[in-house]
């Protein structure tokens, strides 16, 4: 009887330690966002973490390595981490103006090699292995994924300085895409077969942007229209977060999801801001949580919870903190200037995301290159849609 | 050997201490080892770009849990043996 009053009265020790020592751990990994992200240019920890996948892509036993450690598990993480380091080192340039030129180089050898590894080996080079299963719907056989990220590198690469070769390239998925879109009675092309993700169709739809603002502003109207279609069809009542996947003639396959609406209210920031911010809201009451100052995304809302697939990544259960989600909140929580919000995920990314800093660079253990680049876009994202925007703005006045 | 019983016995200050400093001598041994790059599995990637090894799972589930001990279970246990230790001396001077 001693005995057993001694272990409870341990446990209640226990217990109160725990209660002292919980709520010092979020103290001890809290981080100082101005050493990750600050208004006057690129912060140090940025730095650092944006130096190693620049030195990788020097570096090719280095940058193959780092690559085939996705392509085991997924190929389009290879192909995500391309776009989001691109659209990262293109958002550096624009806040340091005197590397330019360096930023150019590497954002060129990215596209390059893209283009080159898409040219060789296929479409399906980028994409899962489902993709082989059945036959795209559309004319064109072609993924709106890949289309619509490479001209979304694309324009990124213009919207810094023009080149001939890649204005081409851009104008030509534009076409292709937007002719895609038009097969669909939702105006919305596939990803894969018969599968429309809101991802890639908001990403095409932000090249589509970026190409009318670099050049005579001719899909106006196909913009808008496609906005109207989406607003009217895909709007999921109960969260009001848009769905986000669908077939090609609009029947819903999958629910509102972390993994897609994060990014996707980053593109629309393009096309309608008010919009964008009201599904950055909601998405942030669905899916934006923390414990104790660590914060996290869920992949699905309470209110509508739908099949996980490989996009959501791994989703630790009760607290239902989901990779995929965590991850892309970064970004949105970079492009919605929420810095709170942007901290919490920080904090958390310090305790559980394994940094390793040596060398001069900064990686998450935890992560791997498409983390990573999703991590440093976070961190920067913002003076690239500023610039395209402006570039907007003073076009139109000078129309007027 | 019976000193080692005593002394470990889980629910003394003196075990629970030495718990907590074992558990974080593991942690460090393993952390400079390098195993921390093994974390990369818990995102499904394998380190070497190679298909996941049980090796590398086991010095993953290894590392995260050492650092979770160092990190969350030791100081807890440290914290509950200081709080025992003074329970102990309070009520030894009350008797």
């Amino acid at each position: 009887m001693k005995k057993i009053k001694k272990v409870i009265f341990v446990f209640l020790l226990f217990f109160i330690a725990g209660s002292i020592w919980l709520p010092c751990l979020n103290f001890l990994f809290k981080v100082d966002i101005n050493s990750y992200r600050t208004k006057e240019g690129i912060a140090p920890k940025t730095q650092l973490l944006a130096q190693r996948q620049m030195r990788n892509w020097e570096n090719y036993s280095k940058k193959e390595k780092d690559i085939s450690k996705m392509r085991v598990v997924n190929a389009e993480w290879d192909f995500m981490g391309r776009t989001f380091f691109v659209l990262s080192l293109a958002n550096m340039a624009c806040m340091e103006p005197s590397k330019t030129e360096e930023y150019l180089n590497t954002i060129d050898r990215v596209i390059d090699d893209t283009l080159e590894l898409e040219k060789k080996k296929g479409k399906y080079y980028f994409l899962m292995d489902y993709a082989r299963d059945s036959e795209f719907l559309s004319k064109q056989k072609r993924s709106i994924f890949i289309d619509g990220e490479i001209a979304l590198m694309l324009g990124a690469r213009r919207l810094l300085e023009e080149k001939q070769t890649y204005k081409k390239e851009m104008e030509k998925r534009i076409t292709l895409m937007i002719s895609q879109m038009k097969q669909s009675p939702v105006l919305s092309a596939e990803s894969y077969p018969d599968e429309c993700w809101l991802f890639c169709n908001t990403a095409a739809i932000a090249s589509i942007k970026i190409g009318d603002i670099l050049g005579t502003g001719e899909n106006v109207e196909f913009i808008n229209e496609w906005l109207e279609v989406l607003k009217a069809n895909f709007i999921e009542p109960k969260t009001g977060l848009l769905y986000s996947s669908y077939s090609v003639d609009g029947n819903i396959y999958q629910g509102p999801e972390g993994s897609s609406i994060w990014f996707a209210a980053h593109c629309l920031q393009l096309v309608d801001e008010v919009f964008a911010r009201t599904q950055y809201r909601l998405a942030k009451e669905e899916l934006a949580r923390h414990v104790m100052d660590f914060g996290y995304a869920k992949e699905w809302p309470s209110s509508y919870k739908t099949g996980s697939d490989v996009d959501s990544g791994p989703v630790i259960p009760f607290l239902e903190i989901s990779a995929g989600s965590s991850g892309l909140a970064f970004v949105a929580a970079g492009a919605f200037d929420d810095d709170i919000y942007l901290q919490k995920l920080l904090t958390a990314v310090q305790f559980a995301g394994f940094p390793i800093e040596k060398n001069g660079e900064l990686k998450y253990g935890a992560s791997n290159q498409v983390g990573d680049a999703v991590l440093l876009y976070g961190l920067v994202v913002g003076p690239l849609w500023e610039k395209a925007k402006s570039l907007e703005a003073n076009k139109y006045e000078k129309v007027e | 050997m019976k000193r080692w019983n005593r002394t470990s016995a889980f629910f003394s200050s003196k075990g629970m201490l030495l718990r907590a400093i074992l558990g974080s001598i593991v942690f460090f041994i393993i952390h400079f080892l390098g195993w921390r790059e093994y974390t990369t599995i818990l995102c499904g990637s394998a380190p070497t770009g190679e298909a996941l090894s049980t090796f590398g799972i086991f010095k993953m589930v290894t590392y995260v849990s050492s650092y979770l001990w160092f990190w969350v279970m030791a100081p807890i246990l440290i914290l509950t043996a200081g709080l025992l230790w003074i329970s102990n001396k309070i009520s030894n001077s009350q008797s």
